[in-house]
């Protein structure tokens, strides 16, 4: 043993004394008396016991769409705020906020630094990133173009559980044929290629089909087994009304609802929540809803729907009653398709809304399964330019202005009041004089954040997204990661034959 | 082409001011549900447009240039027509409500709000063309107003908004049977977009020219000034202008 050894051991030992008197002594009363070093301290304690599994049975994967980590902070402290024992509200957690196992990801596409939908989810989907508006199709192929997308095709995680024998469903507040959900199931170099009166002449001559018939026209080995969301006048032709009495538009005079009874067994198709209601999922093997001719209702809008409709939670309880029958077990992706447009709309209070609702989806598959068995993971496909800013009080109204710490008004240099929450662009910027906020209600869900660059439309945004994860697995879900990663998680852990594990 | 219009014209029914005395027997048979008519629409600045509401049951089309055309269903949708690029823009009813647009139903179906009359004075009533109408004056937005209403069609023959200096004139010129089958041709092969995809097709060189350009006329009172905007929601909260 050299010198510099015993120097070593010296000092380790020395540490350690003193990491014995820290305890001991260093602290004072006013700080290891304080609940927030008791908590904390208990959540360390926690984490150190945490022993994670390798292979996951069953996987569940949520995407908030458009849910930036910004919008992760603004809808805890809403639903914080919600809860009649709050202390201020932003002490609140998601239900997936508290997993054990969290990651940031990078979102850009192959050619856009701020990404699309089509791009990031096929990146999750598949394992490979490609370009903007591209669904599961590589980068290699041109946007919009059917001859370029073939032999360009890329097997996502759907393709691989179905093949292993397990179960597989897809949930959306969107359309089922936009871009998020269709990057599970469909393969098309043209997002925008939801129904066959999409499809230019180059697609029909080089044989590309629409994205609701990928969904439906499938061999049963190879079908989903829960299909739930929006989206209905794509399965419809022009020449039937549904339920609402909207026609639908496909031309090829195909009815994909009647074709989703006809060809898979144990069927059943429904489009209101009393149809959906009514499901028996003991005796439901393939279950195809589609509760609006396009988007689904945002959740703050849902009671006025004209047919009725299931809310995420619903949906999720509903999808999971039917895919835990199979004992090889099963695939869901569930995807909030509305916290997107709520943002895009520059209207804070839709998003978050929806937000919130997905972190009840979230707690309800928590309920129905077993982190012993079922990875769950839950994260966004891309960020918005949605802030929370100035300095609020603990316990601000987070949709409200800001107050300072004194409950004074704060105001800007123009000597008025403004919101907490704001965008860099979008319809909520004024060019001009900025409206003087002081007797409105910001509150009020109709109310649209004010934005600095007048846009038609709020913009994704290019930083980071999180990744929560639970189950076996989700040790796998670490430090900042590029967004196809999250094939390869789910692939491991439910080993499915995508790579080896 | 020129002889369609022209038929188109003269089978129009006779405008209200110039053909006062057309035989009742010249009058065809219309539906307040099911027709065109048309509006000569003049601004304090005494500029000139024409204005076209089309009915069909309780949805209607409203255009007031070329370029575009709106159309309101009962469902509460709102659509948005580009007739030059066969392009459409459908706002749903939970698109309006997060971009916080509120449109006066209403007013937009009976050109002025069809309570007007309750709050105005009944002037003369009248035999004009084809058509009973009944004079009311009073006020409107705090403006001494003129009304001239067709109780038949549910329509104002004239409306003058602010008497002694109009602010904004409405006068009749035409009106016609319009049926159901012509109202859904109007709207026939448009490549539809949803305003909630509207952030998501930036590619799109149409929707890219219109995020840039603003292409939604925000506003409630069915009243718009020379340049488009609603006279009643400026300065109104949330209500943005572009």
């Amino acid at each position: 043993m050299n010198v510099m050894n015993i120097k070593r051991i010296a000092a380790a030992i020395s540490c350690s004394l003193m990491t014995v008197v820290a305890h001991a002594a260093v602290l004072p009363a006013t700080q290891t008396d304080s609940q927030w070093f008791k908590d904390s301290a208990a959540n360390v304690v926690a984490k150190a016991q945490v022993d994670t599994k390798k292979t996951a049975k069953n996987v569940i994967l949520f995407v908030g769409d458009g849910m930036s980590i910004s919008t992760l902070t603004a809808a805890r402290i809403l639903q914080g705020q919600d809860k009649a024992d709050n202390q201020g509200g932003e002490e609140n957690f998601l239900s997936f906020e508290q997993f054990p196992h969290t990651a940031l990801v990078k979102t850009y596409n192959t050619n856009q630094q701020t990404p699309d939908s089509a791009g990031t989810m096929t990146a999750m989907a598949t394992g490979v990133k490609t370009k903007a508006g591209i669904i599961s199709i590589s980068d290699t192929s041109l946007r919009g173009n059917c001859l370029s997308s073939k032999g360009n095709e890329l097997v996502s995680l759907v393709d691989l559980a179905n093949a292993k024998g397990l179960s597989t469903g897809i949930v959306t507040t969107a359309r089922l044929t936009h871009a998020t959900p269709a990057a599970t199931y469909a393969k098309t170099p043209e997002r925008d290629w939801e129904g066959d009166f999409n499809l230019p002449a180059e697609a029909v001559a080089n044989g590309c089909t629409d994205i609701a018939s990928q969904l439906v026209m499938r061999d049963e080995a190879n079908s989903l087994t829960v299909a739930l969301g929006g989206g209905r006048s794509y399965f419809l032709p022009t020449t039937v009304k549904d339920g609402e009495n909207k026609a639908g538009k496909r031309k090829d005079g195909k009815d994909l609802t009647k074709a989703w009874v006809d060809n898979f067994s144990k069927s059943a198709y429904v489009w209101d929540k009393k149809g959906f209601d009514a499901i028996d999922a003991a005796n439901t093997d393939h279950l195809l809803g589609l509760f609006n001719p396009s988007h689904m209702e945002y959740e703050a809008d849902r009671a006025d729907d004209v047919g009725g409709e299931p809310s995420l939670t619903e949906m999720t309880a509903k999808s999971l009653d039917i895919l835990k029958k199979n004992d090889k077990g099963y695939l869901l992706i569930v995807e909030s398709g509305r916290i997107d447009h709520g943002h895009h709309a520059g209207n804070a209070s839709r998003a978050l809304t929806d937000a919130v609702e997905l972190s009840n989806a979230v707690k309800a598959a928590m309920d129905a399964t077993s982190s012993d068995d079922t990875l769950i993971m839950v994260t966004a496909d891309h960020s918005h330019v949605f802030t929370i800013a100035g300095y609020p009080k603990r316990g601000n109204p987070i949709l409200g202005l800001v107050h300072n710490v004194d409950g004074t008004l704060a105001t800007a240099n123009d000597n008025k009041p403004y919101t907490t929450l704001a965008y860099t662009n979008g319809p909520g910027a004024v060019v001009g004089v900025r409206d003087d906020l002081t007797s409105v209600d910001t509150q009020d869900k109709d109310f649209m954040q004010q934005a600095l660059i007048p846009m038609e439309s709020e913009t994704h945004a290019g930083e980071d997204i999180s990744l929560h994860a639970r189950g076996p697995g989700a040790n796998l879900v670490q430090g900042v990661i590029e967004q196809n990663v999250i094939f390869h998680i789910i692939n491991q852990a439910q080993q499915l034959g995508g790579t080896k594990y | 082409m020129k002889n369609r219009l022209l038929a188109l014209m003269l089978s129009c029914l006779v405008l209200p001011n110039v053909a006062m005395a057309a035989q009742e027997a010249q009058c065809p048979t219309l539906q307040a549900e099911h027709l065109k008519a048309q509006y000569q629409v003049t601004n304090g600045k005494g500029q000139q447009w024409q204005m076209t509401l089309i009915r069909n049951g309780q949805d209607f089309i409203i255009q007031r240039d070329g370029s575009t055309f709106e159309e309101w269903s009962s469902n509460g949708e709102y659509v948005r027509y580009f007739p030059a690029e066969k392009r459409s823009v459908t706002y749903r009813k939970g698109d309006l409500r997060a971009l916080n647009i509120q449109h006066d139903r209403d007013q937009l179906y009976h050109v002025v709000s069809p309570a007007l009359p309750t709050h105005m004075t009944k002037t003369q009533s009248k035999q004009e063309a084809c058509f009973a109408t009944q004079g009311f004056e009073g006020k409107v937005n705090g403006l001494e107003s003129e009304l001239v209403w067709i109780d038949a069609i549910s329509l104002p023959a004239e409306f003058i908004l602010g008497q002694s200096q109009p602010n904004l004139a409405y006068k009749l010129v035409g009106v016609e049977p319009f049926n159901s089958d012509a109202f859904v041709v109007l709207t026939q092969d448009y490549q539809d977009i949803d305003f909630a995809d509207v952030g998501d097709s930036e590619s799109d060189p149409f929707i890219a020219k219109m995020i840039n350009q603003g292409f939604i006329e925000h506003g409630g009172s069915g009243f718009y000034n020379s340049e488009g905007q609603s006279i009643e929601a400026q300065g109104g909260h949330g209500s943005h202008s572009h």
